[in-house]
């Protein structure tokens, strides 16, 4: 006998809540992410690291060490190389690159070497004016930057440095907010319950072979009057 | 007395498309990775939610449509049981009606609704903080997968055969696909192109108009984009009701 759709789809929900409950606890979103790197230069004349949230919010703490100058703009929207590209036009271009996708944090992060004149680095919050983003310059003491910034879904930052030797090191550390899921426990509990009403639905609905044999798909509570004047054994 | 009769019909017919196993192991399988989907990554905003889950969940979606709805569709033409249907005491409209329904709408709300539930109650906070964007999106989805099942069925009745129902239905799905990138390829060009490609898919309009409501930023989404999907998905199952009414003859 085949079992009720509805007690089906809820058996099915049951299962996969439970698989995905507990797939995501094990593997499920970091509440801290730690990231450390050095990036050469090279011969080029700044660094640009990009942090872009896909999903999630959180608060990005970002340390760079080694750096001159360091430009940055918050709150980016859209393609995260859309600056980038923008700033072709003044012959900012973009060298070397390599760019990650962290799935537990929810952050597209990477780096991108610049090849440009100095002089049009140094211009670059006054070209930003006209490309309609907001690129500030941030404090650097010592060789060393330290950036606190907001990430909203789909929104990024992006800092470009100008290295004092050839290498900058940064420490970023990306904390997430507002994030919650259901705990294993209230999983297993949600599992249960759709469990058993699978099976409720299962048993209140469920008929003899022998009804079904000679009812085929006619429900008990509405027979036709010739079948139950032909068939009042079952009546 | 006569919708009791089309309800019965189209429940009589999705016990059927809707059959175990295969219906239950893609449910199972599309439930629990969009769950898991949605599990391992950070997502704090209900629309971005539905549309990790629903954007692979979609493809799966519109094969079932095309074996299941179309092919299945056609196999009861071909087989049969279809000259069974329109014996009953039923309108030929009401017969169209009915098989659309257990055919193409029940499987396409079942089958995207379920990763959705299971993807909202893990991460309820996420859900109940927004629900009308979940909501936005979802029928969004529904309403992609509908235009391509009402267009399947319409394939399915008109070749009468299984084998070129299923062949047919997704070379409508490929062609569907790639036009939007030829269109996309070739916007820059052509105005009226770039618009048409901008509103092909619903789901991805869908989902801007949740954005805009959530974040309250202006909407920007054209009446072609808004109307063009579900006019369509209108169109083809009108011409299937029209077929069925007028024109088909069951073998």
């Amino acid at each position: 006998m085949t079992r009720p759709l509805g007690a089906r789809i809820l058996a099915v929900l049951a299962a996969a809540l439970a698989a995905a409950s507990l797939v995501s606890a094990a593997y499920g979103p970091r509440p801290v992410t730690t990231y450390q790197g050095a990036v050469d230069a090279g011969g080029a004349a700044g660094v640009a690291l990009l942090f872009f949230s896909i999903s999630s919010n959180g608060a990005l703490h970002l340390e760079i060490e080694g750096a001159r100058q360091a430009f940055y703009v918050s709150n980016l929207t859209g393609d995260p190389l859309t600056v980038l590209r923008a700033l072709s036009v003044f012959n900012i271009r973009m060298g070397e690159s390599e760019m990650t996708h962290d799935v537990r944090a929810g952050l597209i992060r990477g780096y991108a070497t610049i090849e440009a004149e100095q002089a049009i680095l140094q211009a670059l919050p006054a070209i930003s004016r006209l490309l309609h983003f907001n690129i500030e310059e941030a404090p650097v003491s010592e060789g060393r930057i330290v950036i606190d910034t907001q990430l909203r879904a789909a929104t990024g930052v992006v800092v470009v440095v100008v290295p004092e030797s050839g290498t900058v090191i940064y420490t970023a550390e990306y904390r997430l907010e507002g994030y919650q899921r259901l705990s294993p426990g209230g999983a297993a509990l949600v599992s249960g319950a759709l469990l058993a009403a699978s099976f409720a639905i299962d048993f209140y609905t469920r008929r003899t072979r022998t009804q079904e044999a000679f009812e085929g798909f006619l429900p008990r509570k509405h027979p036709t009057n010739s079948y139950v004047k032909n068939n009042p054994q079952y009546y | 007395m006569k919708a009791a009769r089309v309800i019965w019909l189209a429940v009589l017919d999705g016990l059927d498309s809707m059959r175990p196993p295969g219906f239950d192991i893609m449910l199972l399988v599309i439930a629990g990775l969009g769950g898991i989907l949605a599990g391992i990554q950070p997502l704090s905003e209900s629309y971005a939610l539905a549309r990790v889950v629903l954007d692979p969940t979609l493809f799966t979606a519109a094969l079932f449509l095309a074996l299941r709805g179309s092919a299945g569709l056609a196999h009861t033409v071909s087989g049969g049981v279809a000259q069974v249907y329109l014996s009953y005491p039923v309108s030929r409209p009401g017969v169209a009606a009915a098989l659309l329904a257990s055919r193409i709408v029940a499987p396409a709300v079942t089958l995207l609704a379920a990763p959705l539930i299971v993807a909202g109650t893990l991460l309820y906070p996420v859900a109940a903080a927004n629900p009308e964007g979940l909501a936005i999106v979802y029928l969004g989805y529904l309403a992609q997968a509908l235009l391509y099942g009402f267009t399947f069925a319409l394939i399915a009745v008109a070749s009468k055969n299984p084998a070129t129902a299923s062949v047919a239905s997704i070379t409508f799905y490929f062609a569907y696909n790639v036009i939007w990138i030829i269109a996309q390829a070739l916007g820059p060009q052509y105005e009226a192109l770039q618009q048409v490609a901008g509103a092909l898919y619903y789901n991805y309009v869908a989902y801007r108009i949740a954005i805009a409501r959530a974040t309250g930023a202006p909407l920007e989404v054209t009446t072609l984009e808004a109307t063009l999907v579900p006019a369509l998905a209108a169109a083809a199952a009108a011409a299937f009701t029209l077929y069925m009414a007028r024109r088909f003859e069951p073998q």
